[in-house]
């Protein structure tokens, strides 16, 4: 009678045990998917706001353009005229130069963490490239893109009208 | 020994109830992500913007020039080559208004004379806030309501005999327009259709004006459109004459070599050039357009334009008939409706209007008559579908995104973008 009630104790504990591991293994290999999902999620999160922050608003300070406002001044950036869609031609210039030249800290300007790496890709409506902001030898494929259009105030007068230039932004966070 | 396996079953029983309950409540499943759609929303919500800012999206809705989606256009251009879109008008006239007229030819003839008389292959649209507007008139029977924007008749039998048909063009948003003197006995058949006319015991006057001028009232739309649409007179032998409160007028174009203008009235000596007016009693007259040969020889021709919205109109009073009582639906009143519209007659939409009987020279009248055909045809319109045929009430497919933006101009009007992926 002894012996029966051990192999008992055993098997009903070895069942118990096998259907609560097989639970746990279940449950754990949803946690790789859902981490992938959600950092995916994050990113394309990210590249909304960054899109948002460059068609939406002036950047901080809003005279930024100006040649006396190096990147160290800067809190934020925004491309437009303090319209939104209508970007000031003179910030994107100046973007273009301190993407050539402190990728990292335009990086750092549009709220990402140092992990996060930041594709502005703005061209015409024909395809031609106007600014190109991206970590050089970076693959194009398997990013998540946002596709956003604005205006250029070409004759600087703050006033859109048809003569003024669309472009469009192609925008990714990675 | 029964009683060991007793308790390893309940140890496996307990282990799937708790598995059953556990997996109840970590119930894990991946979640759809909107991303791409809301994505392609804000590409589309953006694309409209920079349109409007431009002005070229207005621009071209308001000269219904179609290069803008042309395949080589700027939209095109703007979306991706597996998209495609149509792009849908709601608030403002149709370009062109294509009426189907339940008429014998003569009659068909005379509501052409009515709306546009003398028009010129050249000239055969009016202007409405500078905006082209054509409006097509054919004879119909019936058998081609899919190509129709709106059904006319000079005659209430027309109605009474075709019901089926006409209910069903008014499911499908049809618009619906009956100029004849009704009676009493005539409202059960009308009303089937979706007039929604109510009889009164008052007798009809002659004098009626606009019923109200309250923004919310369909009369202040009707009449808005009443102060900017014009009436055309042909003046093609010299001199025209038009009708305003039932008295004739004449005026006489005349052209030299740099300009056009016309003489009012006719053999006064007293000229007006293109955006002039005038007044015939208490009323103001916009001289909206002169066609005196420069344009299109062999069809002389000037457009008038009332431009009170309070005006009075002198509708002739019938024995019996047109004893219409008033509401909010109501156009022209005095004691009774001479004019009155219905809406969404049916869960699809439809338009009704129906108008009392005048004399077909009534310049006033058929101004007021080009207004309502304005409004009853349905006031939206597809601006561009790729695959859209008027034999097809379909002009996107099933699965699509849909962004709206309201457009401030002359009439507020908004623009619909429907976008989808070709391939799914």
């Amino acid at each position: 009678m002894k012996g029966d009630t051990n192999i008992e104790f055993i098997l009903s504990a070895g069942v118990f045990l096998i259907v609560v591991a097989f639970l746990s293994f279940h449950i754990l290999s949803f946690v790789p998917i859902f981490h992938s999902e959600s950092r995916a999620n994050i990113l394309k999160s990210k590249t909304f706001q960054v899109s948002e922050m460059l068609i939406m608003s002036t950047g901080s300070p809003q005279n930024w353009d100006e040649s006396e406002v190096t990147i160290n001044d800067m809190k934020k950036i925004g491309l437009t005229i303090g319209e939104d869609y209508v970007l000031d031609k003179n910030k994107i210039d100046k973007l273009q130069d301190w993407c050539n030249n402190y990728y990292r800290a335009v990086v750092n300007l549009s709220n990402l963490d140092y992990r996060m790496s930041l594709i502005i890709n703005m061209t015409d409506i024909d395809g031609n490239s106007i600014m190109l902001c991206a970590p050089e030898g970076i693959s194009y494929k398997n990013k998540n893109w946002i596709y956003r259009f604005a205006i250029i105030d070409e004759d600087d007068n703050g006033i859109v009208d048809e003569n003024d230039k669309i472009v469009k932004l192609k925008i990714s966070v990675f | 020994m029964a009683r060991g396996f007793v308790k390893i079953l309940e140890a496996l029983i307990a282990s799937i109830i708790i598995l059953s309950s556990v997996s109840y409540f970590i119930n894990i499943r991946e979640g759809k992500s909107m991303w791409n759609e809301k994505i392609t929303q804000i590409e589309a919500y953006d694309a409209l913007a920079v349109l409007d800012k431009t002005g070229a999206l207005q621009k071209a809705i308001w000269s219904n020039n179609v290069s803008l989606t042309a395949s080589d256009g700027l939209i095109k251009k703007m979306f991706r080559p597996m998209t495609d879109f149509s792009l849908e008008v709601d608030g403002l006239p149709k370009p062109i208004i294509y009426v189907g007229c339940l008429c014998n030819n003569e009659e068909t003839e005379r509501l052409r004379n009515m709306l546009l008389p003398g028009s010129s292959p050249k000239i055969d649209y009016f202007l409405l806030d500078g905006r082209p507007i054509q409006i097509r008139i054919n004879t119909t029977d019936l058998s081609d309501l899919e190509n129709i924007d709106l059904l006319f008749s000079f005659s209430k039998s027309e109605y009474e005999n075709n019901k089926d048909q006409i209910e069903q063009f008014l499911r499908n948003d049809g618009g619906v327009v009956l100029l004849d003197n009704i009676t009493e006995a005539d409202l059960s058949y009308l009303n089937n259709i979706g007039f929604g006319l109510n009889w009164s015991s008052s007798l009809s006057q002659e004098k009626n004006s606009f019923w109200s001028q309250s923004p919310d009232k369909l009369s202040y739309r009707i009449s808005k459109y009443f102060s900017k649409v014009p009436f055309r007179v042909n003046t093609n032998f010299g001199v025209g004459t038009f009708y305003i409160g039932g008295n004739s007028y004449d005026i006489e174009t005349h052209i030299n070599a740099t300009t056009e203008w016309v003489e009012f009235p006719a053999g006064s000596d007293i000229n007006y050039t293109e955006g002039e007016l005038f007044n015939i009693g208490d009323w103001t007259i916009e001289v909206t357009r002169i066609n005196a040969n420069i344009t299109d020889e062999g069809y002389n021709s000037v457009d008038l334009t009332i431009k009170d919205r309070n005006f009075n109109f002198s509708i002739p009073v019938a024995a019996d008939a047109n004893q219409i009582t008033k509401d909010n639906k109501t156009i022209l009143y005095n004691i009774n409706s001479a004019v009155k519209v219905n809406y969404d007659v049916y869960k699809g939409g439809g338009r009704t209007a129906w108008v009392s009987w005048y004399p077909a020279n009534y310049s006033d009248m058929n101004q007021l008559l080009k207004s309502i055909i304005l409004w009853t045809s349905g006031e939206k319109f597809v601006f561009y579908s790729p695959s859209f045929k008027k034999t097809e009430y379909k002009t996107k497919p099933k699965t699509y995104n849909k962004v709206t933006r309201l457009i401030i101009e002359k009439q507020p009007y908004e623009v619909n973008l429907y976008i989808w992926n070709v391939f799914f």
